[in-house]
């Protein structure tokens, strides 16, 4: 039984494992690691279930605001029809539909609370149309990014002349063979000391390390870095995180949307987002990436320079896109806004969870807690830079320093990495070298800060709540006004 | 009317619920099959590095003739062996024998390894430095398999034998798997010092 866990780091060419006697893992031991997947499993989907389901609310929230927008186009355009061919009074029935509810407000009888379901349900089918229309377009994207495509991955195989590079995809096979997965490719690309594992599934997935990483690493820490990889492979990391950036996609997009309507640039921007995601083409699809980068990026400075005053005049521009401003400009912020301020930091703790649990399952894998925390304490000692392609920044092993280190996972307030010293701590839990763990921050800050975030939260939180339902309202307001009105006159004049 | 309701829901989750438990055990099973099929592969491969490492050693080893004989003829009866043993997880007594077989092949191994020691032009050449690491990743996976075929096969048998599986696990034909026995006589545990 041969781990090769004791070759030298300082001479890189022992490959050798000492012959020294392999001892078998107590009971209590093993007891403890596939304990502690199980609780950073039951952790992480504490986190994500929550997120899931307000994901969901929010969603049909948004259905619902789009709702006075797409049926009354969806009603003009009946309408239109209606003129030569004869058609049924669409926007008619819907409008006494609505009435009736309306009316049940001011009576002192408010009509039952199914009711009131039925109709959110109806308001909302077209705009859930629209949202899938728009999750399978975020997922085209996302599967021609180098992230899900194994063709545009960069990165070249390793030497057969390069006997460490050879050394680290083989410790990757032995990995997989030890958590029963397919061999991934190994790839190496120009980067600092990182490696993360992406593909679109477990059969098809890919090991890309930086050529920074291995200089610092001996045999025993490669295995544990490709026991890291290798688990997140194993657990559905990618599949997670690939749902993850199209549920935050889902809400960045028309918050994106929502802010390119009033000026000439935006609106050209807007349009050809539009374009990719109703008719996909790989040029367009990168489009929609890098829509997704930031929602509220500073777009304003190249705006600022074609804006003219002109008064307190409204150009036809802002007129036009009056109807619009309800349902899709507020609507758009409202999702945009939630989803960078509170799905996107939720999402980075679940994330945390996953990388500590990626963790324990390579202590797992490896049966040998000093290989991971070894190779952690060697690429924070050697302070070497871990920056590696940003796309792949929520699947690296460490924390790729970058602002946007998790670009697809919202490139929130909170990094999707534990911090480091965390990690060497969960780990001497589960039976690694004490000696590695060398942090000297004391309890009671931690306790301290603890306190202040769940105040902040707090604060946030309540704040969210109050800017969320008066989002809501205006919206409602708005659509009532400016675009219900105006499809009322015409659907008048049509019919 | 309202009674006959109930038992009908309660019959019907109480069958989904069965149907949940037989098919964990069939992917557990499955699971267990599949770590005994990813260890025959490693040894496939450990028998094929074997031959190259012979050819490369020949040269330099000339007088140890009977080392290499060793080693090949150790092969040999370890692919014998393992013909027969990694047919079916519950085969106890041809496991044993594949184990054993193959813990003879590691002794060789070693042996050839601790002799190559001394010869200072085989360390230094390419293709041994290359094989040897060959050789070092094979073992790994080799064992790194075996941990996985293990981890399986308990899973499988706390899933069999746990409370509301272990009254129909039998009936359906459901078997306890065998764990395979940790090399654990001291010439079986030696394994390959590649020191280079």
């Amino acid at each position: 039984m041969v781990h090769d866990n004791h070759a030298d780091p300082a001479t890189p060419e022992a490959v050798g494992p000492e012959p020294a006697a392999w001892t078998n893992w107590s009971a209590s031991e093993r007891e403890q690691f596939f304990d502690a997947i199980a609780r950073h499993r039951r952790n992480a989907w504490r986190v994500t279930l929550p997120c899931a389901l307000a994901s969901l609310l929010l969603a049909l929230i948004l259905a619902i605001l789009l709702a006075p927008l797409l049926y009354g186009l969806l009603g003009l355009a009946v309408d239109v029809i209606n003129l030569a061919l004869p058609m049924p009074d669409l926007l008619g029935h819907l409008g006494s539909m609505v009435g009736v509810m309306v009316d049940s407000l001011d009576s002192d009888r408010l009509a039952p609370a199914g009711a009131w379901l039925r109709l959110a349900l109806v308001a909302a089918v077209p705009g859930a149309v629209l949202m899938a229309a728009i999750v399978f377009a975020l997922r085209r994207a996302l599967m021609h990014s180098p992230l899900f495509h194994p063709l545009k991955a960069p990165g070249r195989p390793a030497l057969p002349s390069d006997l460490n590079e050879q050394r680290f995809a083989n410790t990757v096979a032995e990995m997989a063979a030890a958590a029963m997965v397919p061999a991934p490719r190994v790839t190496f690309v120009d980067g600092g000391a990182n490696a993360s594992a992406f593909g679109p599934d477990e059969s098809h997935a890919t090991v890309m390390a930086g050529t920074g990483l291995l200089p610092n690493l001996n045999r025993q820490q490669m295995q544990g870095i490709a026991a890291h990889l290798i688990a997140s492979v194993a657990d559905g990391d990618m599949k997670i995180g690939m749902r993850t950036a199209m549920t935050l996609g889902l809400f960045t997009l028309p918050a994106v949307v929502s802010t390119g309507w009033a000026d000439r640039a935006g609106f050209a921007a807007t349009v050809r987002l539009l374009h990719a995601i109703l008719l996909p083409t790989p040029a367009r699809l990168d489009r929609i990436l890098q829509a997704l980068d930031d929602p509220f990026r500073d777009r304003g400075s190249e705006r600022d320079a074609t804006k003219t005053s002109q008064g307190d005049r409204l150009t036809w521009r802002q007129w036009a896109m009056m109807p619009l401003v309800g349902p899709v400009v507020i609507s758009g912020f409202l999702g945009g806004l939630v989803s960078t301020m509170m799905l996107a930091p939720a999402v980075a703790l679940a994330w945390r969870h996953r990388k500590f649990m990626a963790d324990a399952n390579a202590v797992a894998l490896t049966r040998d807690p000093d290989a991971l925390v070894g190779a952690l304490a060697a690429i924070s000692a050697a302070g070497a830079n871990t920056r590696l392609a940003a796309w792949a920044g929520h699947l690296c092993v460490v924390n790729p320093g970058t602002r946007h280190d998790a670009s697809l996972l919202g490139g929130s307030y909170v990094s999707v990495f534990p911090p480091l010293q965390r990690r060497i701590r969960a780990l001497v839990r589960i039976g690694a070298d004490p000696q590695r763990f060398t942090s000297n921050a004391s309890g009671g800050k931690s306790w301290l800060l603890k306190v202040l975030s769940a105040v902040l939260f707090t604060v946030i939180g309540s704040l969210m709540a109050v800017v969320v339902v008066l989002l809501i309202w205006i919206s409602l307001a708005l659509s009532g006004l400016f675009t219900l009105l105006p499809v009322a006159l015409l659907h008048a004049l049509l019919r | 009317m309202d009674s006959s309701i109930t038992v009908a829901i309660a019959l019907g989750v109480f069958f989904v619920w069965a149907l949940v438990i037989y098919n964990r055990l069939v992917a557990l099973r499955n699971r267990v099959a599949n770590g005994l099929a990813q260890i025959d592969v490693q040894l496939k491969r450990r028998h094929d590095l074997i031959p190259n490492l012979v050819e490369t050693a020949r040269g330099y080893l000339s007088h140890e003739r009977q080392t290499l004989e060793a080693v090949v003829s150790a092969r040999a009866a370890a692919q014998a062996a393992g013909q027969a043993g990694t047919r079916d997880a519950g085969d106890e007594p041809a496991m044993a024998a594949m184990a054993s077989a193959e813990g003879a092949l590691s002794t060789s191994l070693g042996r050839l390894f601790a002799l190559a020691e001394a010869y200072p032009d085989l360390k230094a050449n390419q293709n041994m430095m290359q094989l040897s690491e060959e050789i070092t990743t094979t073992e790994n996976k080799l064992s790194f398999a075996r941990q996985a075929f293990n981890d399986a096969v308990m899973h499988f048998n706390t899933a069999l034998e746990s409370f509301p599986a272990v009254m129909f696990a039998g009936a359906l034909g459901f078997k306890r798997a065998v764990m395979l026995a940790p090399l654990d006589s001291d010439i079986e545990r030696k394994v390959p010092a590649v020191r280079f």
